[in-house]
């Protein structure tokens, strides 16, 4: 697999504040890494720096082999970005709009009228040519801003919170255009909040806090892990809380047991003769015992195994 | 045919275009041209009834000139500049900004672009008012060549205007800072409007003073000064929008280098028009190395380190690196460009004398020197040289050590103009608060160059206790010289490490 984006050891220190440290990972051809953190993690910096807007104060980024501080330019031929806060022109057409941006990016003639019917087409625009941006909704602009991404065709895409703020049916839109970009070879670096949304977009996420990377790989491989160290089990019990909180915590292979909605979470390391004993010495304590099984590991276990639940 | 027009179009700067195409569709334009137009067509219609009413009446081309024109001005140097803030402002406003560094654009297109479309507003302006121009020369007592001249001089101050705009938007960011900015600007470009129409009609009702040497001499001294000055306003708009780690200074010290050189050449122009005498030689030279002083508290102000993204455009050659130091960014290669460039000045003043000698010795005070012209004006040099690197060199050094920070910077800048007003003023507000009446003595002090240059003119016969006051603030200045060696000599040595790397790296 081709790196597209090869992050190396960047720091980033705004005075005596370190923002981001030591923050390596690599995002490759055709694929949707998700890029997780709480507010202030160092995420937008990051990717700020990634997309050439702010430079490292050490380490580098390569974007498709080219470096952010010495082939800037270069650099940003290869990649499109698309900011949180993304901005349409007023009293422009998105016809305009796109016109605009495919000269700066230097489409000729010919190239920019393709370019534009080929983008408006894949981000569902067709019909809007005319109207004007400030007329859209949220999703058509947010559309409207992944078309002007992709204009100059780039290799890696840096998406920084692009569900923020849309509606439902904007953001499966938005996910399915995510997939298919990733379909067509494109590496992607998205962020977001949402993590059951990255769940089924995402091959890999790179989880960050306080400007660090805690943990990062592939998602199935991660998830593998979780599951390889401990299990998530769900009971619901009809019995007090309390009550079989204090005989879980007694078997062996329970590390910890949490209330959550209707049942109990326990994090239970086991094999399944193990996971059987547990099951008849709760019977055997006659706890009404009315749900047990094996709770699947996602995004949001691996983000919480990786922040051990220090997120602020 | 329409290979050239697409190919053409293919060329065009994208902002210019975007910026155009808002313009003329936004309501800005329209309302605003609307306006202007119905202004115009009003002052012709009351001119008219005001001409035929009155028998006898000779129309008055001037007259009628001067009204129309008065329209234009507020089109062409009111709102056009006006415009162009507030087109650039909406690049931050709009977070449009970080979507056009990604392009290919650089900064300078950009700017290039803004400043574009505003000239196309102004050369539509004056389409629009060309008519009503047509018809004032047409009327008796109108002078063409004058009117080209005035509406000439307009476009070059229409485009001084724009750069200044475009320059103040660059520089804020925030809305508070915008909006202060925008009232400023306003005011600044009310009288600019007031200012061109009074010279509208001293050009307009005086033309044979317009065209005599002297006058001539002026209009050149004033178009080099709005094109030097705009370029210079264009530069810094365009370094504003560079980003922190880039090199936002080399365009600024190259500039400013260019604004001096064009000094001096109106300087011998001038010099040469008032019959080699050596008065303009001397206070053009002083006033250049107070010049000086000001364009180098940009730059001695600077961060000392290159940047990350500058190291890689230092020159590879290891004797071009050295001579590249003082135009490339930090506060050491800064002072180097202040020394240089007081070099040139002062260098410039001696080479135009060499090859005009002054015709007459240097009128002071009440009576001619008995000097041969220039040996008397060494020492308003020296106290323009002095004081303009004391003012300069002890903020600088007082706020080297936090230069990395932009909120110190500014500082260090705001604090020349305070150590300017304590160092002037500082024994008057002394005397004042201890309820002691000094009268003028509290102005004759070493700190305040003003009075010293006053009895440098030797009023009162005190020229020689002067110059005997200039050593010890000599002696300061070259102290406070010794304390920036150090970052001058760090500046170079960081430049050709550099300039080494680069090679290494190459090989």
């Amino acid at each position: 697999m081709t790196a597209v984006l090869e992050v190396e050891s960047v720091v980033r220190d705004f005075g005596a504040f370190r923002a981001v440290d030591r923050v390596s990972f690599q995002v490759n051809a055709g694929e949707v890494c998700g890029f997780i953190g709480p507010n202030g993690a160092g995420k937008t910096t990051t990717m700020r720096i990634c997309a050439t807007l702010d430079l490292p104060s050490y380490g580098d980024v390569r974007i498709a082999g080219e470096s952010v501080l010495s082939r800037a330019r270069e650099a940003r031929q290869r990649l499109g970005f698309m900011p949180d806060a993304y901005g349409a022109y007023a009293v422009t057409s998105v016809a305009d709009y796109l016109d605009f941006f495919a000269r700066a990016y230097g489409l000729n003639h010919k190239e920019r009228h393709a370019t534009i019917n080929r983008l408006v087409d894949f981000v569902q625009l067709g019909d809007m040519l005319h109207k004007d941006t400030t007329d859209l909704s949220k999703g058509m602009k947010q559309r409207l801003c992944l078309a002007k991404t992709l204009l100059h065709d780039p290799d890696l895409l840096i998406l920084d919170e692009p569900a923020a703020g849309l509606d439902p049916r904007a953001r499966i839109e938005l996910r399915e255009l995510v997939k298919a970009l990733g379909g067509m070879g494109k590496g992607i670096l998205i962020s977001s909040h949402i993590l059951n949304e990255l769940e089924e977009m995402c091959d890999s996420i790179v989880v960050i806090e306080r400007g660090v990377v805690m943990t990062s790989g592939r998602v199935d491989a991660l998830s593998s892990e979780i599951k390889r160290r401990a299990d998530s089990l769900f009971v619901r019990s009809l019995s007090p809380y309390l009550m079989v909180e204090r005989i879980l915590l007694e078997q062996p292979g329970v590390s910890k047991v949490h209330a959550e909605g209707e049942g109990i979470i326990v994090r239970f390391q086991g094999d399944d003769e193990m996971r059987a004993g547990l099951l008849k010495r709760l019977v055997t304590e006659d706890l009404s015992i009315v749900e047990f099984r094996t709770e699947n590991v996602d995004l949001e276990d691996v983000f919480l195994d990786a922040t051990k639940g220090r997120v602020q | 045919m329409s290979a050239v027009r697409t190919t053409v179009g293919d060329r065009m700067n994208p902002i210019f275009l975007q910026a155009m195409r808002q313009s003329l569709r936004g309501k800005v334009f329209n309302i605003l041209s609307f306006l202007s137009l119905m202004l115009a067509l009003a002052f012709s219609l009351i001119y008219i009834i005001s001409v035929t009413r009155v028998e006898e009446a000779v129309p008055s081309g001037p007259t009628y000139f001067l009204w129309i024109y008065g329209a234009l001005s507020v089109a062409v140097h009111l709102f056009v500049p006006f415009i162009a803030y507030l087109s650039l402002g909406n690049e931050w406003d709009e977070n449009t900004y970080d979507l056009l560094v990604l392009s290919n654009l650089k900064p300078r297109g950009i700017v290039m672009g803004k400043f574009l479309s505003a000239m196309l507003l102004t050369g539509l302006w004056f389409c629009a008012f060309l008519p009503f121009l047509v018809f004032s020369f047409l009327l008796p007592g109108t002078d063409l060549p004058t009117i080209l001249l005035i509406l000439t001089m307009t476009v070059l101050s229409s485009g001084f205007l724009t750069s200044l705009a475009l320059f103040l938007s660059a520089v804020a960011r925030g809305r508070l800072i915008r909006t202060l900015l925008m009232a400023v600007l306003a005011a600044a470009l009310c009288g600019a409007v007031a200012g061109t129409i009074g010279l509208a009609v001293g050009c307009i009702y005086n033309p044979s003073d317009l065209w005599s040497d002297i006058g001539q001499q002026l209009v050149w001294g004033l178009a080099t000064a709005l094109i030097v000055t705009g370029l210079f306003f264009f530069m810094f708009a365009c370094t504003r929008l560079t980003h922190d780690e880039e090199n936002r200074s080399t365009g600024l010290r190259v500039v400013a280098t260019l604004i001096l050189i064009a000094g001096l050449w109106w300087l011998a122009s001038i010099y040469r028009v008032s019959g080699s005498r050596p008065e303009p030689l001397v206070a053009i030279a002083t006033f250049g190395i107070l010049l000086v002083g000001l364009f180098a508290m940009l730059f001695v102000m600077e961060e000392n380190r290159l940047g990350r993204r500058v190291e890689l455009e230092v020159p590879k050659n290891a004797l071009l690196a050295p001579l590249a130091s003082p135009w490339l960014p930090g506060g050491g290669r800064g002072v180097i460009w202040f020394i240089l460039n007081v070099a040139l000045v002062i260098g410039g003043v001696v080479i135009i004398a060499t090859i005009w000698p002054p015709t007459s010795p240097l009128f002071m005070g009440f009576s001619a020197t008995s000097g041969s012209g220039l040996e008397d004006a060494r020492p308003f040099w020296a106290l323009a040289l002095i004081y303009s690197w004391l003012y300069l060199g002890v903020p600088a050094l007082l706020f080297r050590r936090w230069s990395r920070e932009l909120v110190f910077r500014v500082a260090a800048r705001a604090s020349v103009f305070l150590f300017i007003f304590v160092a002037l003023l500082g024994p008057a507000l002394f005397y004042f608060l201890m309820d002691q009446s000094r009268g003028d003595d509290a102005f004759e002090h070493l700190g305040n160059p003003f009075w010293m240059a006053a009895m440098l003119n030797d009023w009162d016969g005190q020229r020689s206790r002067v110059i005997g006051m200039m050593i010890p603030a000599g002696l300061a200045a070259g102290f406070l010289m010794a304390l920036h060696a150090p970052g001058m000599i760090r500046g170079v040595t960081e430049v050709m490490r550099a300039s080494k790397a680069r090679r290494s790296s190459q090989a």
